[in-house]
């Protein structure tokens, strides 16, 4: 069930807030919440469900039974931590990556006259990224004993299975969200809050990402060798613009469905397209996969306690098993890779000292190209289209083959409007004054203003998607 | 505001959000919005099985979800509606990403003009591409022909072709170079020696001589004047194959009317609020049937999509009056599989469902075969040459091809060129050349092929060698038999450039003189080295399908539903309340014809005519007069008539062979005058509570005779 389905804003939506305020008390309430939840993940994958709930069973127990049992031993603690882990990267890698390593060993495969597997075609469970990285922070938060341990297994079954995080993030640790389950308060402000911030993801995905959609899939759809070069700049910013108003339109959506019923989700995105550096970016873009990263993988290889060397190697090859989180491709590794690079470097320069004084705004048009550059690699179907793509971008690669579309012809005007629309709100800071509006609490007129652009935002978003048809989001595929 | 004040006002708020986001599902039992209904194609919804693997598959999540999105009613229609009404005002040259629109021609399909610039832009691979159709529909076209059946392809050129001025920016080469740098599917054809009638020449040419539209502004087909031109000429090209002269069709008269039929397309799929106020105004040929008499004989057909509904209303218009038959016409749309018919009116009959594989039986029942292509179905992707022409070549040229049993082949659906029947009805190549062509194996591989041919060339001294050539290539020589005997060769596969379906062998005489030869049959088999024996037996000719009769014994307008072979002029619509069903004649005169199929021509058959009307609007001095096939039959006057009771009207009609005409003419009708219904727009005339034609014979049987009062005629 995707988000922006009128099933899910009119149906699910509806009958789910009427279920949870008709309900007294915590509990109930966290049980309407995992029962919602089960049906949401069921709509969607009705076989997988059954593999969240066992492998949120054997988490479970191995948190309750070994690592938070004050009778077991710190080394089969530590054990028993590695097995819970074990289980959960296998089952990302045997879900997500089986079917890409079989791709690749084919040739040898081949070779030794054998075919593929009878297990090729492995299908992917819904969000099983985000699934594993959750399962993984619950078992590691609770062994570090950051938190204390969930009261019963329906408390562990809501950390995972929550419905606005689900598929697509934020990502959020267990540390983070585990005593709001247990206590958490409702008040009409965070109701109003939460429906604002829930329309204004909803209109960021419908209103903004689907429009650039258009554009960027119709210039990635064609061959680069007739790519004029104008095309392919328009279309990279037209997919820079997509990627950010989509996923950060669904974080916008799963933190308002959360606030809507109490909870507090951290952001996810934080204008990313202001950013300086690409340090900076990766401050600011996907900010819950960027801690869960540091905390859980960047930090116990050494984080920058290690050597330089050391610490620039475990930088880099965080960044490539980034890449390849995000998918089983060629393409994503070598995005990993790219970003690595440039993180590196700029870590490099900053422990010697080097600062360039270049104005800000210089600074933030060299960190958007190389994003950009990024993009191409991101959304490129394979690595010799991202070759070609970028040849065109720079002029390193001539036009061979007329284009058969003109300029008219590809880019309708609404959807170019959008796009720079959208360009201008992504890459404009956002004034200071409008940041502090939303510490200011109590206030009529806010409230007002939150209601009458909550309302608004939804029903043109509802009547764009019911005009233009629902399209998927970004990164349900992730 | 003091705190609880606000406390009460975010309440509000909150409850407002609940209820509007409840609201939908209420609506959907309340239907508390206007009625307002989006213009789609809605998919057929198909309720999933109650098993777990239609869960699991999620075809009931789909199932379920579909089914909401459609219950949404009015409400999702108020917001598509809002949405496109918004996006076309702001953006009116561009308001989705479908469709372009110009101040002089209105609407355009973003696809067309794709598909123009490939024609432009890929103009030397296309024509390789639609040469190999060209031959495809040559081969199909002699088979055909070989079966009586006329064949001919009408090409629908798009708004954009035609009109490409209005679009110059989306285009990627200049507008007036179009015509001729763009590929034209119909010049091919005519190229490869098909018999096209093509739209984009026609247009053209009208274009440059006159200043009238060809093209709708709200839709994307031709308008009916240019429907109606190329009918014209489809009709004259038509008669210069078969060398028969058929009707004449005159588009000359015109009157401007708004928008309607297939014409305001892309106005209703816009599904904006200001859909009437783009209607605007439009060429309709005022067409009538034509004067002189056609026998149809075994009718025609066309194959195509929406553009032929231009061409069928032409067609129809135009028919004399007396030559209707049943089933004269009928259109096959192979997309949705549906045979239409038209009536006596040109009105549609209920649609039948048609396999794909009856389309076979269809055509070769028919005299006229037209296949209407338009720009959509002319596939630019060289692989998809199965799929060209909705896939109807493909299906038609396997129908014919496919073997006997034994391998035997029926000759009329190998032989192509070269061939003609002789007087003794053999099959008899007499010029230099001659051609046949036999289905290709799936895996194909080689073939064998078996030819029972006979020579009657003048006796010579030594043998006779015919040289035999595949796809033009030299192939094999062949030593002919002296008087009849076998020939046996093996047919490797075509090379790279051939058809899958079929492979072309021609023959010629090494000395270069004439084949004189005679075919007596021709069988294949899959197997090169397979022993071909047995007899070399005929295929069994398809049997020509005659149409069906239907409603052809007993004619009732009151009661029965819709009879292809009765039809009313100056009638309205059946109306009813519980005391029965009428129907309303209206003035000056009510025309109701009827098809009688059996007997000689010439030859009168009874049908026993039971009327009965009332003046039921209490016209003073009201007469009316019956005429049957152009003779007076009875008359009514004022006294007769009454006011609001039963008048029958019994008599017997000698019906001819063919189309009958009954005319009603009233000396008076509601012109909205006191008295006479004088709200109701209709010419009113009287109410009609019974109308049956009944064959006599069949009277006699069932209802005895003519009550008192009928007359014979």
């Amino acid at each position: 069930m995707l988000f922006n389905s009128p099933f899910f804003l009119l149906v699910f939506i509806p009958a789910f807030l009427v279920a949870y305020f008709a309900i007294p008390g915590i509990r109930l309430r966290n049980a309407v919440i995992v029962l919602f939840s089960l049906f949401f993940f069921a709509w969607g994958d009705p076989v997988f469900v059954w593999y969240v709930i066992a492998g949120t069973w054997i988490d479970y127990r191995i948190i309750k039974s070994i690592l938070c049992s004050p009778g077991r031993s710190e080394r089969a603690k530590k054990v028993w931590l590695i097995v819970a882990i074990s289980l959960n990267v296998f089952a990302l890698l045997f879900f997500k990556y089986a079917n890409f390593f079989v791709d690749q060993i084919e040739p040898l495969l081949r070779f030794a006259g054998r075919g593929r597997p009878s297990w090729y075609g492995v299908a992917l469970p819904l969000g099983i990224s985000f699934i594993a990285f959750h399962k993984i922070s619950f078992v590691v938060d609770l062994y570090k004993r950051r938190i204390t341990p969930p009261a019963n297994f329906k408390d562990a079954l809501l950390y995972i299975l929550f419905f606005p995080q689900l598929i697509a993030g934020p990502i959020i640790r267990y540390h983070e969200i585990g005593p709001q389950i247990e206590t958490r308060t409702h008040s009409t402000e965070d109701f109003l809050i939460g429906f604002f911030r829930f329309s204004r993801g909803l209109g960021k995905k419908a209103l903004l990402a689907d429009p650039a959609g258009v554009i960027a899939n119709a210039v990635f759809g064609m061959a680069p060798q007739s790519l004029p070069f104008s095309y392919a700049w328009i279309g990279v910013i037209a997919y820079a613009v997509q990627i950010y108003f989509d996923f950060s339109g669904y974080s916008d959506m799963a933190i308002g469905l959360g606030r809507l019923v109490g909870f507090r989700f951290p952001e996810n995105f934080n204008q990313p397209y202001t950013a300086k550096s690409i340090t900076e970016f990766w401050k600011r873009w996907h900010i819950t996969l960027s801690n869960w990263m540091r905390l859980y993988l960047y930090i116990p290889m050494g984080g920058n306690r290690v050597e330089p060397w050391r610490m620039y190697l475990n930088l880099w090859i965080v960044f490539l098993l980034s890449g390849l989180w995000h998918g089983a491709a060629w393409t994503f590794v070598l995005w990993g890779a790219y970003y690595g690079f440039f993180l590196t470097l700029e870590k490099f320069c900053e422990r010697r000292g080097w600062t360039f004084s270049v104005p800000g705004v210089i600074k933030n048009l060299w960190t958007f190209l190389v994003v950009l550059n990024a993009w191409v690699l991101f959304r490129a179907p394979t690595i010799d289209y991202a070759r070609l793509f970028l040849g065109r971008m720079y002029g390193m690669l001539s036009q061979s083959q007329p284009t058969s579309e003109p300029f008219a012809l590809i880019f309708p005007p609404h959807d170019l409007a959008v796009t720079l629309i959208g360009l201008l709100i992504a890459m404009i800071p956002l004034p200071e004054a409008v940041r502090r509006l939303g510490a200011i609490r109590d206030s009529s007129i806010l409230d007002m203003t939150r209601w009458g652009f909550g309302v608004l935002l939804f029903w043109v978003a509802l009547s764009d998607i019911l005009a233009s048809g629902v399209s998927s989001f970004l990164y349900f595929r992730f | 505001m003091n705190k609880s004040c606000r406390l009460m006002f975010r309440w509000g708020l909150v409850l407002s959000v609940l209820g509007m986001l409840t609201f939908p599902i209420l609506e959907i039992r309340g239907h508390w919005l206007p009625r307002l209904v989006v213009t789609e194609r809605i998919p057929t919804l198909v309720k999933p099985a109650f098993l777990w693997s239609e869960v699991v598959n999620r075809d009931w999540q789909n199932f379920l979800e579909r089914c909401f999105l459609y219950n949404l009613g009015s409400l999702r229609a108020f917001l598509i509606f809002a949405n496109n009404e918004v996006k076309d005002r702001l953006f009116k040259k561009r308001p989705t990403g479908e469709w372009v629109w110009s101040p002089e021609m209105g609407y355009y399909q973003i696809n067309t003009i794709r598909r123009l610039n490939a024609d432009v832009l890929n103009r030397d691979v296309l024509r390789q591409h639609y040469l190999k159709a060209a031959r495809r529909l040559r081969v199909l076209q002699t088979l055909l022909k070989n079966h009586g059946v006329t064949f001919l392809v009408v090409t629908a050129p798009s708004k954009s072709r035609i009109y490409p001025e209005s679009i110059g920016r989306y285009l990627v080469a200049s507008a007036q170079d179009i015509p001729k740098q763009a590929i034209s599917y119909g010049d091919v054809l005519e190229e490869g020696g098909v018999n096209v009638v093509s739209g984009v020449r026609i247009l053209e040419k009208e274009k440059k001589v006159s200043s009238r539209s060809l093209f709708t502004t709200v839709g994307y087909h031709w308008n009916y004047l240019a429907g109606c031109m190329v009918t014209r000429d489809m009709l004259r090209k038509a008669e210069r194959l078969s060398g028969r002269h058929s009707f004449d069709l005159d588009c000359s008269d015109i009157s401007y009317e708004p928008f309607k039929w297939a014409d305001r397309d892309v106005a209703w799929v816009r599904n904006i609020f200001s859909q009437e106020a783009v209607r605007g105004r439009a060429p309709y040929p005022v067409i009538v049937p034509s004067r002189d008499f056609f026998s149809v004989d075994r009718g025609w057909m066309i194959v195509g999509d929406s553009f032929s509904d231009q061409i069928v209303s032409s067609l129809t218009q135009a028919l004399p009056e007396r030559s209707w038959r049943p089933g004269w016409l009928v259109t096959i749309d192979l997309r949705t599989s549906v045979l239409q018919k038209f009536n006596m009116n040109g009105e549609k009959a209920p649609e039948e469902k048609l396999r794909p594989d009856a389309l076979f039986g269809e055509v070769l029942s028919r005299d006229l075969v037209i296949l209407e292509v338009s720009d959509e179905y002319i596939l630019r992707d060289p692989g998809k040459l199965d799929e060209m022409e909705f896939g109807a070549t493909r299906i038609l040229l396997q129908g014919l091809l496919s073997s006997g049993k034994d391998g035997g082949l029926d000759l009329k659906n190998t032989l192509t060129d070269g061939w003609a029947i002789s007087k003794s009805g053999r099959w008899e190549a007499s010029g230099s050349r001659a051609s046949l062509v036999i289905p290709s194996p799936a895996s194909g591989g080689s073939v064998g092929l078996a030819l029972d041919v006979e020579s009657i060339a003048p006796e010579q001294s030594g043998p006779r060698f015919l040289n035999v050539s595949l796809e033009g290539q030299p192939m094999a020589s062949i030593k002919m038999p002296s008087g009849r005997g076998r020939v046996t060769l093996a047919v490797p596969p075509s090379h790279a450039s051939g058809d899958i379906l079929f492979r072309e062998l021609s023959f010629a005489s090494d000395s270069g003189g004439s084949l004189a030869t005679i075919v007596h049959g021709v069988k294949v088999t899959n197997v090169v080295g397979d022993r071909i024996g047995g007899p070399l037996t005929e295929f069994p000719v398809p049997l020509a399908k005659k149409p069906e009769a239907t409603c052809r014994e007993i004619f009732d307008l009151i009661s029965a539903g819709f009879c292809e072979a009765l039809s009313s002029e100056g009638m309205s619509d059946l109306e009813s309340n519980s005391a029965g069903k009428w129907r309303w004649t209206l003035g000056p005169k009510t025309r109701i014809k009827f098809y009688v199929d059996s007997g000689k021509p010439g030859e009168k058959q009874p049908f026993l005519l039971n009327l009965v009307f009332n003046n039921d609007l209490l016209i003073p001095a009201q007469v009316i007069d019956f005429r049957f096939n152009g003779k007076s039959l009875r008359s009514f006057d004022a006294g007769e008539i009454g006011t609001r009771k039963p008048v029958a009207l019994d008599t017997f009609l000698m019906a001819e062979k063919g189309v009958n005409i009954l005319e009603i003419i009233y000396k008076d009708w509601n012109h909205g005058k006191k008295g006479y219904a004088e709200r109701d727009p209709r010419q009113l005339a009287v109410k009609v509570t019974r109308f049956t034609l009944q064959r006599a014979e069949q009277t006699a049987n069932c209802s005895g005779a003519p009550g008192e009062g009928a007359d014979a005629f």
